[in-house]
């Protein structure tokens, strides 16, 4: 009982580690499942708040 | 274990199993799933916890959340549902090390349970004695997963990897 469980986590964990650098590898190479979220920009109240104007300027 | 067809008690343990399944198993499959959406996210959590080497926060911040998900699918589904529900029982455990250790050092960080979710659902994410409370809940009920032999709704029984056990 205890081997079988032992045997079935080293499974697990072997299956996890495989798939987690798949995915590691294909992400590398530009292909993703998720989109990559754009970077966040300061927003215009930010940019007033820094003593700026929401135009830059 | 055979369970007699005329206990209305091991019935609704059998029942209770299955609704705990899918609440543990889907809580770390969503979770996983918002950590592999946004590993960066989930390295930068892993750093401030100032626990790991930096080698192995990296390693862990991509190897974790498939973990988490692989583990989450297998309760759902029930292909090794006992012995996935035993191995987020230890991950709970090491969570709970972790926050513990954050909470010692007087840092405040977030815990990065939930990853993209927390911010979209805004779902409590510090680590404090709140995600203490909650692992040791899940860590619970993956203990009642593991305890209870009789389940319904499993993969291996349609695979035919175990005898049917049914109340």
């Amino acid at each position: 009982m205890i081997r079988k469980t032992i045997i079935e986590m080293l499974a697990l964990l072997l299956l996890a580690f495989c798939i987690a650098m798949l995915y590691h590898v294909l992400s590398a190479s530009g292909i993703t499942i998720f989109k990559k979220r754009p970077a966040a920009q300061p927003s215009a109240t930010f940019m007033m708040d820094k003593g700026g104007t929401a135009h830059g300027g | 274990m055979a369970v007699n067809p005329d206990n209305a008690g091991a019935r609704i343990a059998y029942r209770l199993t299955v609704l705990v399944r899918l609440i543990v198993g889907g809580i770390f499959l969503i979770s996983g799933l918002a950590k592999i959406a946004d590993p960066v996210r989930f390295l930068l959590t892993l750093r401030e916890f100032q626990l790991l080497p930096s080698a192995l926060e990296s390693f862990l911040a991509v190897y974790l959340p498939w973990l988490e998900f692989l583990l989450g699918l297998c309760i759902v589904v029930g292909i090794l549902h006992r012995t996935a529900s035993l191995m987020i029982a230890g991950l709970n455990g090491a969570f709970i090390i972790a926050i513990v250790s954050v909470m010692a050092r007087g840092i405040e960080v977030d815990c990065g349970c939930f990853g993209l979710l927390a911010d979209a659902l805004h779902l409590p994410d510090m680590a404090d004695g709140k995600a203490i409370v909650r692992n040791l809940v899940l860590m619970a009920m993956c203990l009642h997963i593991f305890r209870s032999e009789a389940t319904g709704w499993t993969m291996e029984r349609y695979l035919g990897m175990r005898r049917p056990e049914r109340p």
